[in-house]
C-alpha cells in the first residue's frame, strides 16, 4: 500500500521539491499551505507522516501540530518540522509538542528522502 | 532676560536728554554765562545721547549673542535628554544591526538567485541535447522512421509477389506433368494392342504355316490367310505410326518440362537471392533504426534525469527566499516597533513628561524575535557569512 506524506508549507517551490523527490520515491502526496489548508485536506484521510514548515500565515506549524495531537486518528501521526530557525529554543518547543524531527532550511532533496524514509517506508 | 543694569542702559538716553532740558529751564532765568552753560549742557546731553544710542546696539547684540546660546544650550540639552531618552542610542545600535540584515538578505537573494540561474541554464541546455536527440531520430536515413517503414513495406510486398509468380509457375508445371502421367496410360494401352495383333499375326502366321504345309496344290485358303496377315500387318504399320506420333509428342513435353523446370529453377534461385538480400536490407535498416532508437533513449532517459536532478536542485536553492523573508519580516517589524516607540515618544514631550526608553532592553528584545543563525551574528557583531549553514537535523 502507497504511503501518503502531507507536506504543509506555504512556500509553493518547497512544496514543489517535496512533490518531485516523494513522489519519485514512490510515495504519496499531499499538499498543504497553511495549518488551516492541512487540517482541511487531512480531514477523514490517513496520513502516514507529515512535514509541516513553522513559519506560516493564518496557522502556524506548533499550532497546527497541536492540533494534529489533538485529533485521536492522527495522534500518532510522526511529525517532522521545517524551519529556517536553528534556535535550541525553538526545537525544544517543538519537541514538546511531540515531533519527531526538527529540519532547518535549506536542505536537499536527498536529506528529505533519508528523513522521509526513517519514518515511512513508500 | 532685563537685569537692572540693562533697565539702566536703556534709561540712559532719557536721563542725559532730561539733563539737557533742566540747564535749558535752569538758563532762561540766566544772562551770557547762563547761555554758554545751556549750549555745554546741550552738547553733553547730544554727546550722551549718541553714546547710549551706541551702546545700545553692543547690548543687543549681546542679548542675541546670549539668546542663540540659549538655544544651542536648550538644543544640547534637549538632545542630552533625547540620548537619555535611549532613542538616540537605539538608532545608533539598532542601524547598524539593520544594515546588515539587510546585507544578508541581500546577499543570500543574490546567491540563491544566481544558483537558480545557473541550474536554469542546465536545464535549458540539457533540453536542447534532449531535442536535437530526438530530432535526429526522427529526421536521420530518408526522412526518418515513417520513411524507413514504408521502404521496408514496399521491399516485402516485392519479395512476396515474386514468391506468388514463382509459385504460380510450379503449378503450371505440375499439371504439365500430370498431362504426361495420361500419355503414359494411353501409350500403354497402346503397347496392349500392338502385342495383340502380334500375338494374332503371329497365330495366323502359324496356321497360314500349317495350311500350306498341308495344302500342297489346294492354295485357295492360304491365299485367305496371307489376306488376314496383310491386314494385320497393315493395322500395326498404323499403330506403330500412331506411337511414334504419341512418342514424338511425349519427348517434346518432356523436353518442354525439362526447359520450364531449369528455367524455374534459374527463376527461383535469383528470386530468393533478391529476397535474402531484401529482406538482410530491411533488417539491416530495422537494427539501425532500434540501435538509433536505443542510443536515443537511453540519451533521454539520462538527460531526463539530469534535467528532474536540476529542477530538484534549483528548487532546494529557491528555499533561501524563506530566511530571507524571516529576515526582513524582523527588521520590517523591528522598524514599525521604533515608529511607535518616536510616536509616544513625540506625544509625551508634547504632554510635558518624558519617555524613556532602555536601549538594551529594546535590542535584546529585538534580538529574541531572531529565528536564524545569521540574523544573530549579526547582531551580535560577528562576522558576516552570506550562505546558510549546513542542514541541521535535531531528531527527538
Amino acid at each position: 500500500m502507497t504511503k501518503t506524506v502531507l507536506i504543509v508549507d506555504d512556500s509553493d517551490s518547497l512544496r514543489q521539491l517535496a512533490c518531485i523527490v516523494l513522489k519519485r520515491a514512490g510515495y504519496e502526496l499531499i499538499e498543504a499551505c497553511n495549518g488551516v489548508d492541512a487540517l482541511n485536506k487531512m480531514n477523514g484521510r490517513k496520513v502516514h507522516l507529515i512535514i509541516s514548515d513553522v513559519n506560516m500565515p493564518l496557522m502556524d506549524g506548533l499550532t497546527f501540530v497541536k492540533q494534529v495531537k489533538s485529533l485521536p486518528e492522527h495522534k500518532f501521526t510522526p511529525i517532522i518540522m521545517l524551519s529556517v530557525d536553528s534556535f535550541e529554543v525553538s526545537c525544544q518547543e517543538a519537541r514538546v509538542t511531540g515531533v519527531k524531527a526538527w529540519m532547518v532550511k535549506p536542505f536537499s532533496a536527498e536529506k528529505l528522502l533519508d528523513m522521509v524514509s526513517r519514518f515511512v517506508q513508500p | 532676560m532685563h537685569t537692572e543694569k540693562d533697565a539702566w542702559i536703556w534709561m540712559s538716553p532719557l536721563v542725559s536728554g532730561g539733563a539737557g532740558v533742566a540747564a535749558l529751564l535752569g538758563a532762561t532765568g540766566l544772562s551770557g554765562l547762563g547761555a554758554i552753560l545751556t549750549i555745554v549742557l546741550v552738547m553733553l546731553a547730544v554727546a550722551c545721547a549718541w553714546g547710549s544710542a551706541h551702546r545700545n546696539h553692543a547690548t543687543l547684540t549681546r542679548l542675541a549673542r546670549q539668546t542663540q546660546d540659549m538655544i544651542e544650550q536648550e538644543l544640547s540639552a534637549a538632545r542630552q535628554k533625547g540620548s537619555g531618552n535611549g532613542l538616540e542610542e537605539i538608532c545608533d545600535k539598532a542601524a547598524p544591526i539593520w544594515v546588515k540584515q539587510i546585507e544578508t538578505a541581500r546577499s543570500q537573494t543574490e546567491q540563491g538567485i544566481t544558483e537558480v540561474a545557473a541550474r536554469f541554464a542546465g536545464i535549458v541546455e540539457r533540453l536542447q541535447i534532449s531535442v536535437t536527440s530526438s530530432q535526429q531520430v526522427a529526421g536521420g536515413r530518408d526522412g526518418g522512421e515513417a520513411a524507413v517503414l514504408s521502404q521496408s513495406e514496399s521491399d516485402l510486398v516485392a519479395v512476396s509477389q515474386s514468391m506468388g509468380a514463382a509459385l504460380q509457375k510450379r503449378a503450371a508445371m505440375v499439371r504439365d506433368v500430370h498431362e504426361l502421367i495420361s500419355y503414359t496410360a494411353e501409350l500403354k494401352h497402346m503397347a496392349t494392342e500392338v502385342a495383340e495383333i502380334a500375338s494374332q499375326t503371329n497365330l495366323l502366321a502359324l496356321n497360314a504355316a500349317i495350311e500350306a504345309a498341308r495344302a500342297g496344290e489346294a492354295g485357295r485358303g492360304f491365299a485367305v490367310v496371307a489376306d488376314e496377315v496383310r491386314k494385320l500387318s497393315s493395322l500395326s504399320s498404323d499403330t506403330g505410326k500412331k506411337m511414334t506420333e504419341k512418342v514424338n509428342v511425349i519427348n517434346s513435353a518432356i523436353a518442354a518440362v525439362i526447359g520450364a523446370a531449369e528455367k524455374f529453377s534459374e527463376d527461383d534461385t535469383r528470386s530468393v537471392t533478391e529476397a535474402e538480400q531484401t529482406i538482410r536490407r530491411v533488417l539491416a535498416n530495422f537494427e539501425s533504426v532500434t540501435k538509433n532508437l536505443s542510443a536515443s533513449t537511453e540519451l533521454l532517459r539520462r538527460e531526463s534525469d539530469g534535467i528532474r536532478s536540476e529542477i530538484s536542485d534549483t528548487l532546494v536553492y529557491l528555499q533561501f527566499q524563506d530566511r530571507v523573508s524571516q529576515i526582513l519580516s524582523h527588521v520590517r517589524d523591528n522598524l514599525d516597533g521604533l515608529h511607535a516607540h518616536l510616536k509616544r515618544y513625540v506625544n509625551e514631550r508634547h504632554g510635558g513628561s518624558m519617555v524613556t526608553i532602555d536601549a538594551n532592553s529594546w535590542l535584546n528584545e529585538m534580538a529574541l524575535g531572531y529565528t536564524t543563525a545569521e540574523q544573530r551574528r549579526n547582531h551580535h557583531g560577528e562576522i558576516h557569512k552570506a550562505a546558510a549553514e549546513e542542514t541541521e537535523i535535531t531528531f527527538f
